[in-house]
């Protein structure tokens, strides 16, 4: 089931929800949700003009960075500003390479993220700003056992992304023990290696 | 300094290398054998009709990737060698599906591992799908064929993470193997998953396509296969997109059209073609995917996962335990632990898992891969299309397969802690770090076995066009061609009827080798003699 902005927009956040993600079978009661209007709903914000971001948006950023600490249980040292960058973009890189039914509703998912009643809806009551890390534990173990399969599925969805693109990282990979390819083949293969949008 | 590229070579600039994105404008081609995919079956069949004179066009969906530009990054590997840059899941995302989507497809990217199928697998194809000709011993001679062809031998020089089962099994008395491997000259680097930068691997994309495209073959790879055309009830070609945003459209008309797309390229290109019969509504029915669990040990000295051969000592002990109607049985093979493919199947949250990331270097890693569809509780899935066209597979998740999946932990974390592990965790949300083979026993037997919460992957997706005698119960008979077009034929893993309980890539070659010559016909070998092993009489086969 295909799902864009506009049906977002028109249909509202349960109608939305049921039409794209119980599309893939799964069962969600999202009535509290259904007084959703268009003017609550974050507007379009233009990529990230410094990375040329096609899919993330900077208002996700905070949402990504506190899913990886909490997720992957980062020390704030770890998040420096490059490593920040590289995980966007090779996050953002990656998103281009999915089903595109799968990248909306994984955009959808980090909109919904950022919007107070859905945020709420999905466990986290204080703002991602604002969120303790006891909070935001509390939030993503209420999304790994949560009954409601829908939670379940897309917050996996992006943990996944999200641990892949951290560990792609080359320092994120030595700090787990990771030495990189032998020596024996360094020689022949590029060692000066940039992301590019 | 560079290593040699086959198609980086003086001899490939005479090859006929086209590139879907340079393609503005509509084109029509022909050929003798249209071949769709370019994978295990695709690059074989290409090899074999080419070598029988006919003129081949072979197209691809993915681009042409070749070792030259194989840079050991995991991610640069996942992005652009794999469907869907790797993210590929089963409809509800329980399940994540590895599949190549390059030139040579998942052969680019396998481990390499090589195995035929097994007799029990071929014996139950034969007692419910009447694939009579299918013996063991009638399989026999093509096997050996293609085991010499792709060098396909044992390896034994396993590396530490292996050597964990070797020794896990050695302690509790159960059976293990050493691996066969289609490798030549291997460096035994650990990186087949990202791409075999030395070439050493005996992938299609350095064996049987560069042999194809030597006598002739055209290569057309970003070409995406959107729906087979049909005239008079024969297969006629395809009508292909090429992704640059042009909107041509490429027509390739073939009076032999092989479908080598893989178990969900093959049936879903089917089924996108509502022109081709389906009266039984089995295209795309009972896709098998051998969902396999991971295990990881934590042992008192380094692993180091991620160096030397990923998979070379496998345990089926447990794989026909109970026989095909039994419980699930289930193959012990390694995991390589590269970073980035470790963390997403590492399971925990925060500082639980963070401690076993932690310890990457020296964990061992160990898959179960689940033989799925030979009992009524394992139906497999259904591949299903999106609005877009494009496919998804609807996999249930079924008690029968969640029993499995906790006995299958059980057993790893046996042989890890037989094999001298400190600590053992499983890949499911709620593992902690079990100390004893006691504490894993308890802990292991006490998870929730839900979708979702447990990583359940899946690296060979098995089915949807199933071979049988019966057309109401299966889509091709078991010469590959198709029950109701018989120009048509399938190529690819999408033919078995079940799960193998064996990685796939040898099955896939030993019957698509004897598929096309039975397409070709006459007595010949389209083998150069030196791929022929002394014992192989095949003639009465072929005819």
């Amino acid at each position: 089931m295909r799902i864009n902005r506009r049906r977002l927009l028109q249909n509202g956040l349960d109608q939305t929800l049921r039409l794209g993600l119980i599309g893939r079978g799964l069962a969600v009661t999202t009535a509290p949700l259904l007084a959703v209007n268009r003017w609550l709903i974050p507007s379009a914000v233009a990529a990230d003009a410094t990375l040329n971001l096609k899919y993330i948006k900077p208002p996700n950023f905070k949402i990504i960075y506190a899913i990886l600490s909490a997720s992957l249980g980062l020390r704030s040292d770890e998040l420096t500003p490059k490593a920040k960058s590289e995980t966007i973009l090779t996050l953002d890189n990656h998103l281009d390479k999915m089903a595109p039914s799968l990248r909306q509703d994984l955009r959808m998912f980090l909109d919904l993220l950022d919007f107070p009643i859905s945020r709420i809806f999905f466990g986290l009551n204080s703002t991602w700003e604002e969120a303790t890390p006891d909070e935001l534990d509390k939030f993503i173990e209420g999304l790994d056992h949560s009954t409601i399969n829908i939670k379940r599925y897309a917050y996996q969805g992006l943990l996944t992304l999200l641990q892949v693109a951290w560990f792609s990282g080359e320092s994120a990979a030595q700090s787990v023990g990771y030495p990189g390819p032998p020596d024996s083949i360094k020689p022949y293969i590029e060692s000066d290696r940039e992301i590019k949008p | 300094m560079k290593l040699p590229d086959p198609f980086k070579s003086e001899q490939a600039t005479k090859w006929n290398i086209i590139d879907g994105n340079d393609i503005r404008e509509d084109r029509q081609l022909a050929a003798d054998v249209l071949i769709i995919g370019s994978g295990a079956g695709g690059g074989l069949a290409a090899d074999i009709f080419s070598r029988a004179g006919r003129r081949v066009i072979l197209i691809e969906d993915g681009g042409l990737r070749t070792s030259s530009s194989f840079n050991l990054h995991e991610i640069d590997a996942y992005k652009d060698l794999y469907q869907e840059g790797m993210t590929r899941v089963t409809k509800d995302g329980a399940i994540s599906i590895l599949q190549g989507r390059t030139v040579g497809g998942s052969t680019t990217v396998n481990w390499t591992s090589s195995f035929r199928t097994p007799h029990q697998t071929l014996e139950y194809w034969n007692a419910n799908w009447g694939t009579k000709s299918l013996t063991t011993e009638a399989m026999r001679p093509w096997f050996e064929i293609m085991e010499k062809r792709l060098s396909i031998q044992e390896w034994a020089a396993a590396n530490a993470n292996n050597d964990v089962i070797r020794r896990g099994c050695e302690a509790l008395s159960l059976s293990w193997h050493h691996i066969h491997r289609n490798v030549k000259g291997c460096w035994n680097l650990g990186y087949c998953g990202l791409g075999c930068p030395t070439n050493a691997k005996q992938s299609m994309l350095v064996t049987t396509i560069p042999a194809a495209l030597e006598r002739g073959t055209i290569l057309i790879h970003r070409l995406h296969a959107r729906r087979l055309t049909l005239e008079k009830n024969r297969a006629t070609g395809v009508e292909a997109n090429v992704t640059n945003g042009s909107g041509a459209i490429v027509r390739i008309k073939a009076p032999i059209v092989i479908l080598s797309a893989g178990a969900i390229g093959s049936p879903s290109l089917l089924l996108r073609s509502e022109q081709i019969p389906n009266p039984y509504q089995r295209t795309g029915k009972r896709t098998f995917l051998h969902p396999s669990v991971f295990s990881f040990g934590q042992m008192p000295t380094e692993v180091a996962g991620y160096h030397g051969a990923p998979q070379s000592i496998y345990s089926d002990h447990f794989l026909w335990e109970g026989g095909t109607s039994g419980a699930m049985g289930y193959k012990i093979e390694a995991v390589p632990m590269h970073p980035a493919f470790a963390s997403a199947l590492i399971r925990g949250r925060g500082e639980n898992y963070r401690q076993k990331m932690n310890q990457l270097a020296s964990t061992n890693g160990i898959l179960s891969l689940l033989r799925d569809g030979f009992h009524e509780d394992s139906p497999g899935g259904t591949i299903e299309l999106r609005d877009d066209g494009t496919p998804t597979v609807n996999y249930p998740i079924t008690p029968y397969l969640m029993d499995g999946a906790k006995r299958a932990y059980l057993t790893a974390a046996e042989i890890m802690f037989a094999a001298g592990a400190r600590a053992v965790h499983v890949g499911h949300f709620d593992s902690p770090v079990y100390k004893s083979w006691n504490e894993a026993k308890r802990g292991i037997s006490e998870l929730e076995y839900k979708p979702l919460m447990l990583r359940i992957g899946s690296a060979h997706v098995m089915g949807g066009c199933a071979m049988g005698s019966d057309p109401e119960s299966s889509v091709v008979n078991e010469n590959g061609q198709h029950h109701q077009i018989e120009n048509l034929y399938v190529c690819d893993g999408s033919l078995f009827p079940t799960s193998l309980g064996a990685n796939p890539q040898l099955s896939i070659y030993g019957l698509v080798a004897r598929i096309v010559h039975k397409i070709i016909g006459g007595t010949e070998l389209y083998f150069d003699r030196e791929y022929l092993p002394g014992t192989v009489q095949l003639k009465d086969d072929i005819k």
